[in-house]
């Protein structure tokens, strides 16, 4: 499942890998802004718990240890932004008996509780990256084929049409974009495909 | 997999749906390795559809059309550090929150805009003046952690300081006259430290001052003026916050700023934090400077009822025209200290004095004696056998478009815009209640959100007001520490349909660990103090029975008159 270069997370646990840490505040920043966001919190104090996550992250980096299963380092990283989220809820004054709860009864979770919106916000934030990324490599009839066919499911035959090659170029070039896109995945320790299958045989 | 098995795109083909692939789809039913690999492209492409369909038009756009605007900032790197947020964006230099991987610290970056005078001797004067800021050493300062020249610009490394500046914590509240006094004498010693460092702060604004999470006094941006002098080097700019500005610096083309003038700022913060106006605030840039050349500062708001002479008097002698007649940082930070301090070690004794001294010194004296003192966190005392926090409450009211305390604008008058403030330890529940001049009582829910390391709670919210309804009389609030017991026993503890005994429309009484203190003047023996008196003991059955069921009690008894007919109200 992953490719031959090292996956992003494991770059940036070698807190001198300056590039890898440049591109992983690219992709995380907002990400982490809009599920703290979502959470309620308004523009200014969000981007102080944004700074304390990263801030945390350089020490917390280190000490994780990836395995390659899928989501790991997703849940992980839900755990070091949700721990910054209690911290500044207690210092904030918790507001009421029940929030005063919330913040005990969610202090030590191990991942989000169901409806949490983090795992959607992190895949959307994943492949968003990911897309971009193949988009800005790729040869533009090709992303032609892989955007028309794959993301919008229009027909072969009206891509084919319009770019004037064969269907099968179609898949080709489609079929040869989903894979980049399933090894830009695993950069950020994702798989593509949540099918149930998947997640049946991982359990 | 063998021969037969048909390729990556005739599989992608049939997991699309493409039609006339049903031959690749019937091997794919038999083939337990294409089979796997056909339902993985399945998922894939349902994973991949159904992000394409939640991203909005205009998010199609950007991610197949231009580059995605969302990626943060313009910069993601500035040498070794990383942008994680912009701070603020100014004339002359943008500020970043930043990362340093070896550094684990909130950390901001101030990266000064390319200068007309773009030469090596500037950009050296520029490294050595933050050179001089980093040998700095102070509780009271963030720390300098790097200064360098990028790309031809200098900037400065800073501890990040999460927190609220002065004007973001007083912005609707006033502190009380020693708190304020408090904060200065706090700001006054940093400055203190750092003029005896050689460095001016050049800028000194509510704005600067901060209160951190730990509510600590810290003074921000020490030091930047000057280095925004040696960078852009122009010499005719006046630079400074004209509303603060110090005369000797509005006069003309600048001069270096000196110690005195921080002293200056330091009084224009505190005259600002007991008036909520800027000395020479007024209704344009050019009219402040104005003010600010000739020194003319109206010095009536600080002699207000309740308004401590030596504080006001001390904030006089700070604000003087001739730099020279200023007191140093370091004698305001010694007075303020000493000020700050002798208020609550007079509060033990301050009944017996009072009384003794009472009908021998002038009614203004009394009044500043008595003078607000129940608010500050600093004086709280042990209620139920632990050290808590709980403010008297108090109102603020909106007169001529501008909330002021209601303590200076006696009486409350029916439709005045009204907001009720409280504060009280974080995490302890309260409850506040409003016994009116009909002698109805509500439970009002009030906010509840943090200023400065304590709770403050807030009717009818923050930074909101409403309309005062009622009557002419006495309108009693009440704060009650503790987990409210049900509606039926907290409506027990009050003589319902029966309104507090009328108090004198100039006086404010509030009621804290079971001693009132009577703000505004009274003459002993009186008709109105025999009113108070009245007043006191009614309000004081009602605290006896609630202390039944509360932990602490506070009490702000509140004089209710008719509205003013409009005319006479402007």
């Amino acid at each position: 499942m992953l490719g031959t270069r090292l996956s992003l997370v494991e770059r940036v646990r070698d807190p001198s890998d300056a590039t890898a840490w440049a591109e992983f505040v690219t992709v995380y920043q907002p990400l982490l802004t809009a599920y703290v966001r979502k959470r309620g919190v308004n523009e200014a104090d969000a981007a102080d718990i944004v700074q304390d996550v990263f801030t945390r992250l350089v020490r917390a980096m280190a000490r994780f240890q990836l395995d390659h299963q899928r989501g790991r380092f997703r849940t992980w990283l839900w755990q070091v932004a949700h721990a910054a989220m209690v911290d500044w809820t207690r210092r904030r004054a918790v507001r009421t008996r029940a929030e005063q709860e919330w913040a005990d009864g969610h202090e030590s979770q191990a991942s989000p509780p169901p409806g949490d919106p983090w795992n959607d916000l992190y895949r959307q934030r994943v492949l968003e990256v990911v897309l971009k990324r193949v988009r800005e490599s790729a040869q533009p009839v090709a992303w032609a084929c892989f955007e028309g066919r794959i993301l919008a499911d229009r027909p072969a035959t009206r891509i084919a049409a319009e770019l004037g090659v064969s269907t099968n170029v179609v898949y080709v070039n489609a079929s040869r974009l989903l894979a980049r896109v399933r090894e830009e995945c695993a950069q950020f320790a994702e798989s593509l495909s949540e099918s149930p299958a998947e997640a049946a045989r991982e359990r | 997999m063998n021969d037969s098995c048909p390729s990556d795109e005739e599989l992608l083909a049939a997991a699309t749906g493409e039609e006339g692939t049903s031959q690749v789809r019937l091997h794919a039913e038999q083939c337990a390795a294409c089979g796997e690999r056909f339902e993985a492209l399945r998922g894939e492409i349902g994973a991949l559809r159904s992000f394409s369909r939640s991203l909005d038009a205009s998010q199609q756009t950007q991610l197949l059309g231009q580059p995605t605007a969302d990626d943060p900032p313009a910069l993601d790197r500035i040498g070794r550090y990383h942008v994680v947020g912009i701070l603020e964006s100014g004339g002359q230099a943008d500020v970043y929150r930043v990362l340093d991987p070896d550094l684990a610290r909130p950390l901001v970056l101030k990266l000064w805009r390319l200068s007309p005078h773009n030469d090596q001797a500037h950009r050296e004067a520029a490294i050595n003046e933050g050179r001089l800021l980093a040998t700095l050493d102070h509780a009271g300062l963030p720390r300098v952690f790097d200064v360098g020249v990028l790309e031809d610009r200098p900037y400065l490394v800073l501890e990040y300081v999460p927190g609220r500046n002065l004007e973001q914590c007083f912005d609707r509240q006033r502190p009380a006259p020693d708190e304020a006094a408090r904060i200065i004498a706090e700001a006054a010693g940093v400055l203190a430290y750092a003029h005896r460092r050689g460095v001016v702060h050049g800028d000194v604004t509510p704005r600067n001052i901060m209160i951190d999470a730990e509510g600590r006094t810290r003074i921000i941006d020490l030091g930047l003026a000057r280095f925004d002098d040696i960078w852009e080097a122009d010499g005719g700019r006046i630079g400074g916050t004209p509303e603060f500005l110090p005369p000797e610096l509005a006069a003309g083309p600048r001069r270096p700023a000196g110690p005195a003038g921080d002293v200056f700022g330091l009084g224009a913060t505190l005259y600002w934090l007991l008036t909520s106006r800027g000395p020479f605030a007024a209704a344009s840039v050019s009219d402040s400077l104005r003010r600010a050349r000739e020194g003319d500062v109206d010095f009536s708001p600080l002699q207000l009822p309740g308004m401590p002479g030596r504080l006001s008097r001390l904030c006089r002698r700070a604000l003087a025209i001739e730099p020279a007649q200023r007191p140093t940082a370091d004698e305001l930070a010694r007075q303020l200290e000493r000020l700050a301090k002798r208020r609550p070690k007079m509060r033990r004794d301050v009944m017996t004095v009072v009384i003794l001294l009472a009908a021998l010194v002038a009614i203004e004296t009394v009044g500043w004696f008595l003078g607000r003192r129940a608010k500050p966190a600093a004086e709280s005392k042990v209620d139920d056998g632990r050290a808590v926090l709980l403010s008297v409450p108090a109102m603020t009211v909106v007169r001529r478009n501008e909330p002021v305390n209601l303590s200076n604008v006696l009486p409350l008058r029916t439709g005045d815009p009204i907001s009720i403030s409280c504060s009280v330890q974080p995490d302890e529940p309260l409850v506040l209640l409003w016994f009116d001049a009909q002698g109805e009582l509500r439970i009002l829910s009030a906010d509840r959100r943090k200023v400065d390391e304590v709770d403050g709670l807030f009717y009818p919210g923050w930074n909101r007001f409403e309309p005062a309804a009622g009557s002419e009389g006495t309108d009693l609030i009440f704060a009650c520490r503790g987990v409210a017991p049900a509606e039926s026993e907290i409506r027990g503890c009050f003589p319902l349909g029966q309104p507090a005994p009328p108090i004198p429309e100039n006086l404010l009484l509030r009621l804290s660990r079971r001693t009132f203190d009577r703000d505004g003047p009274l003459e002993p023996q009186s008709e109105a103090a025999r009113q108070v008196d009245r007043a006191e003991q009614f309000i004081r059955q009602i605290d006896d029975r609630l202390r039944r069921h509360f932990a602490g009690v506070r009490c702000l008894a509140v004089p209710h008159r008719a509205a003013l007919e409009a005319a006479e109200a402007d």
